[in-house]
């Protein structure tokens, strides 16, 4: 038979795509159901990279914890399939971000970046900080969205500048929803779910991009959380759930095992978005500090936290098979 | 007085193709194939006792004469070619603006026969001749449309036109 590209062994196909842009390697896909399924097979797929910058403005200042010179920093999540990270680095220092932001289009070659979040919390920020700092980092040309801007003045300022808002709510929390399927059908779940809950507890869905919605609610109320995760639990459509917690009920969950100190001693908390990493593939719980990861069994949002049975530091990227190399066991409530 | 002077021709190397074609081929030529470098120090060939005529010939059943003779022209030509490090060139930016003229020239052939190339060189693990085929190929692909790439590679579009939107869309974010 004659040997054509759909027919060499997917070894080789993978050689060939190996050297192609993303774009290039998008287009391949395109072509044929053999295509399609070798580029996605490739480990070079990217169906979407988005780079997400959180302007942190959430100074420890405001929470009367921190010292006043506290710099703000830029927490920059670079998302893709499958993975997160996190990076924070001091805005202030221009060059830092401009290499930054050329270091990430080295490694994917043709990542877009089409995305600034500036999220603006609960916390009192100047609006001339807002725009000092998109002036100084619009030449990455990116889209910039503003969230959760609660503050009439930062509200004004996103609506005037004609960027998108996703959000301005001001609530406490939100859940990100990473999906591994279809997104109709998780809209569709969603639509039919809502007349479950309050206007007040799920305000918006927001297609983020194509394997992501967005929602918020507020986690004041646990059980609309609860109600939540096995709401998508049910879907059997959800990979991870991700819990955005603000800090003071992070603080309230820590405190009651007396675990400030082993807080303090690891964790840079100043900036970092605190977040509960729920892997239902491996039904294991996570409290993301950024760098350190702590293991939390059978975390139970309907009864809040006294479900917990230990807690684990991880380093480094989210632990998914490691050992974590400190645990401990927090007395019984 | 005259001292006799020994010559040493060559080392030479038999290869056998899968339609029984037999090829004499310098050993510092085709040391560029791992697969068939191995095969002669496993099977210690090397010794300068065995005559190339009662040496074994050594049998390449995934190739054709046709593309090993080609595969033997391009040892011949890269022979002088520094060993590669795969661990550096793993690390190295992946590009296709980088292959030789030469090669260029000799790779400008029919798909078929390119293709054939890319199964004897991963078969026979030549890593230069392997990444300049998959080069040329992806140099056809670069920057086409995928019906452009359909007619170039004669690839069926087997898509239903609601699976072919989806992936449009899709792929919507990475488009210009």
């Amino acid at each position: 038979a004659m040997l054509t590209l759909e027919s060499l062994p997917k070894e080789n196909v993978y050689r060939i795509l190996s050297t192609l842009s993303t774009k290039d390697r998008n287009t391949v896909r395109q072509c044929s159901k053999v295509m399609k399924e070798a580029v996605e097979e490739s480990d070079l797929f990217v169906n979407l990279v988005t780079l997400e910058f959180d302007l942190d403005i959430k100074t420890w200042d405001d929470l009367e914890q921190d010292p006043p010179d506290n710099p703000p920093k830029l927490s920059i999540k670079l998302e893709s399939d499958g993975w997160t990270s996190w990076h924070s680095i001091n805005y202030t220092e221009e060059d830092e971000v401009q290499n930054y932001i050329d270091t990430m289009k080295t490694q994917f070659r043709s990542l877009r970046c089409n995305m600034l979040s500036i999220g603006t919390g609960e916390y009192n920020i100047d609006r001339t900080e807002v725009e000092e700092f998109i002036e100084r980092i619009d030449f990455c040309s990116l889209e910039i969205r503003f969230f959760d801007c609660n503050q009439q003045s930062i509200f004004d300022f996103a609506l005037s500048s004609g960027r998108p808002i996703e959000y301005f709510t001001g609530f406490d929390a939100s859940i990100k929803l990473d999906m591994i399927v279809d997104l109709p059908q998780m809209k569709r779940l969603f639509v039919k779910q809502k007349e479950k809950f309050s206007d007040k507890d799920v305000l918006s869905i927001v297609e983020q991009d194509h394997y992501r919605l967005e929602l918020s609610t507020d986690i004041s109320d646990p059980t609309t959380i609860h109600r939540l995760i096995e709401m998508v639990r049910s879907s059997e459509c959800m990979e991870r759930v991700q819990v955005d917690l603000t800090l003071p009920y992070l603080n309230n969950f820590l405190s009651s095992f007396n675990l400030w100190e082993l807080r303090d001693s690891l964790v840079d908390t100043k900036g970092h978005t605190e977040v509960i990493d729920l892997d239902y593939k491996t039904q294991r719980y996570f409290i993301n500090f950024g760098m350190w990861y702590m293991e939390v069994e059978r975390f139970d949002f309907s009864t809040h936290y006294t479900d917990i049975r230990s807690v684990a530091i991880y380093d480094g990227t989210f632990p998914t098979d490691r050992k974590p190399f400190y645990s401990v066991t927090p007395p019984t409530i | 007085f005259l001292f006799p002077i020994k010559m040493t021709s060559p080392r030479m190397i038999k290869l056998t193709s899968n339609d029984d074609k037999t090829f004499e081929v310098e050993r510092d030529v085709i040391k560029q194939s791992v697969t068939v470098n191995t095969l002669i120090t496993d099977l210690n060939m090397d010794d300068e006792d065995v005559s190339v005529e009662n040496q074994m010939a050594i049998p390449l059943p995934n190739v054709d004469a046709a593309t090993l003779e080609m595969v033997i022209t391009w040892c011949k030509q890269h022979r002088e070619d520094p060993p590669r490090n795969e661990e550096e060139e793993e690390k190295k930016e992946k590009r296709t603006d980088d292959i030789p003229e030469w090669d260029k020239t000799f790779l400008d052939v029919e798909q078929s026969v390119l293709f054939a190339l890319i199964l004897a060189a991963n078969y026979m693990d030549i890593k230069g001749l392997l990444d300049n085929c998959c080069k040329t190929v992806a140099n056809m692909i670069k920057g086409k449309t995928p019906d452009e790439i359909r007619k170039h590679f004669n690839i069926k579009n087997d898509f239903t036109p609601e699976e072919e939107e989806q992936i449009r869309k899709e792929n919507a974010w990475c488009e210009d």
